[in-house]
């Protein structure tokens, strides 16, 4: 029998992303052989597939696997498993319906985290405020207290978009497929990101999204696939011509180089 | 004087730049393209109309000239064009009125990088708009000794569009 520990590719875990077609070759034999595990390996090999379909960005397959694991296996991070894989494919409604649902029943700190980051980035009055009510369970009064200074950035960021009278909801739409092209990019490139936003100087909003260990060629790819998820939404109808036209009329944004790593800058910050 | 002459006073930047020089090349470059943009509008007839007929500041006539145009072609392309417009102008108002930030050699290049996408969205239509040749600023690659052989030169390239 299969041991699923040994099917594990090594692109997995070299700790750098290979999607070459020696390494994509590996992945196909290793789904191949964890299919075929029974017994008590059967829901490791379940949620090794899943993170092996999640590494090539086979967001569908994965979350199929996931999906699984979890019918069988209520485990937190298998529930996380679901909802990463659901905001990575750009279902960021059902991520934060179900982090919520989950949250009624399981008070969970990661699931909580998980959820506070997708409410900052697609911000929303009504999920804010059942996200308040989730958090008047948790007893423990420091974190809390963390918990309530997140929200309270995310209540900054909601009066910032109503100071420039955005549309939350045309503005969570283009969140969203800002973040598509950035997991996606993130994904293929392991190039990380970090947004702000200000008023410009002509009373509209600007963000910049940094873009770390980025090059140029990169900001030029990243406005290509921006533009074609853009595209693609128009055509599927998520997103209509006249409200896309709206919301750049009060909001740009600008992929940026970002020339020193994450944790570097995090650091600059810090001590700054 | 030709407005190019806005784009070439912004190659010779290096990457040891100070901040006032990056500051001022970031600036020239968005008049370049503010320029030439207006050129491109006033050789066409659509463009010319829509563009005479709009209120508000001229970098925001600009941007708003091809947002309209999307509306009366439903290409996207010209919403593109409109968004980087948007996004250059943004990135020169942070190099000229943002003294509390720092500006830095990578912000001049993601400048670049927006202004060669904005380039190659107009070639699709012009193939004349943007006769540039956008080349990132020279870099210092290597410097090395060796058992074998001194390297005498420091070898540098530069990234040609």
């Amino acid at each position: 029998m299969l041991n699923p520990q040994l099917a594990i590719p090594y692109c997995l875990t070299s700790g750098k992303k290979d999607l070459s077609p020696l390494a994509l070759a590996e992945c196909e034999k290793a789904i191949h052989h964890l299919k075929k595990v029974t017994g008590d390996d059967e829901l490791t090999a379940l949620r090794y597939i899943g993170l092996i379909y999640a590494y090539q960005n086979q967001c569908d397959n994965a979350l199929d696997y996931f999906e699984k694991v979890y019918e069988k296996s209520s485990l937190v991070d298998n529930f996380l498993n679901i909802v990463i894989t659901l905001e990575r494919k750009g279902e960021y409604l059902s991520a934060i319906n179900k982090s919520l649902n989950y949250l009624e029943n399981n008070l969970d700190l990661e699931v909580l985290n998980f959820l506070t980051e997708l409410i900052f980035k697609y911000p929303s009055v009504t999920n804010l405020g059942q996200l308040n009510s989730r958090l008047e369970k948790i007893e423990d009064t420091e974190i809390r207290k963390y918990f309530l200074g997140r929200l309270e950035k995310i209540s900054i960021h909601i009066e910032l978009l109503n100071k420039v009278q955005i549309p939350m909801k045309s503005y969570t739409l283009i969140q969203n497929i800002i973040n598509i092209t950035l997991n996606f990019f993130y994904f293929f490139k392991g190039k990380d990101f970090i947004s702000e936003e200000k008023i410009s100087i002509d009373n509209e909003l600007f963000g910049k999204i940094r873009i770390f260990n980025a090059d140029y060629e990169d900001i030029i790819e990243l406005n290509a696939l921006y533009d074609t998820k853009v595209q693609q939404f128009i055509e599927q109808g998520k997103l209509t011509l006249d409200e896309y036209l709206d919301i750049l009329s009060k909001y740009n944004f600008s992929f940026v180089i970002h020339t020193e790593s994450k944790e570097e800058w995090e650091k600059t910050c810090a001590t700054s | 004087m030709q407005h190019h002459e806005f784009y070439n006073c912004t190659t010779s930047i290096q990457a040891n730049a100070t901040e006032i020089e990056l500051r001022n090349a970031m600036s020239r470059l968005y008049y370049y393209v503010y320029h030439e943009i207006l050129s491109i509008i006033s050789q066409n007839k659509d463009l010319s109309l829509i563009y005479q007929g709009l209120d508000g500041s001229s970098h925001k006539r600009l941007q708003n000239t091809f947002f309209t145009y999307t509306k009366r072609t439903g290409k996207l392309i010209y919403t593109e064009i409109s968004r980087l417009l948007q996004t250059l102008h943004n990135l020169r108002c942070d190099a000229d009125y943002e003294l509390n930030i720092n500006i830095v050699f990578s912000d001049f290049n993601s400048m670049l990088a927006q202004l060669q996408t904005l380039k190659s969205k107009f070639q699709m239509e012009n193939a004349t708009a943007f006769n540039i040749n956008i080349e990132l600023p020279k870099k210092v690659v290597v410097i090395k000794n060796t058992n074998k052989q001194d390297i005498q030169n420091k070898p540098s390239f530069s990234f040609v569009d």
